[in-house]
């Protein structure tokens, strides 16, 4: 896909993202061409923010995410990470088959239908909605070194 | 016809009547889908199948069901395994059914 129709695509599926009625329980921010931050918290601890950076090399691809540290900006601090399955503070990524880190772990994935990534519909939203509601389910607190 | 009797059997055809009124009342089903900003929304009769709704919802939602990769309608936290469900016995005497069409999640 062209860089060109990514970040059309790219664009159109935020402008839907910000729109939809879940996006009131986060605070995104575009901060590149195909980059984003979001912030959000766990039903279970709604003071407890998080800031997930996702980032797509070509769109609507899997994103790449990451927990970024608010206050240092930092992508490497594993007290960044929720704790919440699949996730790897430790290793800074999550193995699972949502997210481009969890495909370079597991590249078998790519080739199971029922685990590889679908591209349809908004993958922005899909991606946003499936950590939102892992963080409800799974969330077992900040990860502390 | 003693009084008491009468009563009674006004009583079992407001029953019946109500329990026939009910029966086939449209229920109205809503199906939400992670990478879609809308739910599907439809309202269906209620013998209408688990079955015939996932039908119109991956054809709503343009997914395509192969030999390999099946989508899952969920009603809250239960899995629908039985297609033959209707939407009447789902909804149970309720007129609205909120489902979730899911994907298989996995971590390593």
């Amino acid at each position: 896909m062209s860089d060109e129709l990514s970040e059309l695509n790219f664009q159109q599926d935020l402008d839907e993202v910000l729109h939809v009625e879940d996006a009131q329980r986060w605070k995104i921010e575009k901060v590149g061409t195909l980059e984003i931050y979001v912030e959000l918290s766990s039903v279970k601890a709604p003071e407890e923010k998080f800031q997930a950076r996702l980032l797509w090399s070509a769109y609507p691809d899997v994103a790449s995410l990451k927990f970024r540290d608010q206050k240092s900006g930092r992508l490497d601090l594993s007290t960044a990470w929720p704790i919440v399955r699949g996730f790897r503070p430790a290793s800074f990524d999550a193995c699972v088959n949502w997210c481009a880190e969890g495909f370079g772990l597991h590249p078998e994935w790519k080739n199971d239908p029922d685990k590889k990534w679908h591209l349809v519909g908004n993958a922005m939203l899909k991606t946003l909605r499936i950590l939102q509601s892992e963080m409800d389910d799974y969330f077992g607190g900040r990860f502390k070194q | 016809m003693s009084q008491e009797k009468i009563e009674s059997n006004k009583d079992e055809r407001h029953e019946q009547h109500h329990h026939k009124e009910h029966h086939h009342e449209k229920i109205r089903v809503t199906v939400s889908y992670v990478a879609a900003a809308k739910p599907f929304k439809t309202e269906e009769e209620p013998k209408v199948t688990v079955s015939e709704v996932k039908k119109a919802v991956l054809n709503a939602f343009g997914l395509q069901e192969t030999e390999t990769k099946k989508f899952k309608l969920f009603h809250g936290k239960t899995e629908l395994t039985n297609g033959d469900e209707t939407v009447h016995q789902l909804a149970d005497h309720h007129k609205e059914l909120h489902l979730k069409l899911e994907e298989f999640l996995v971590q390593g």
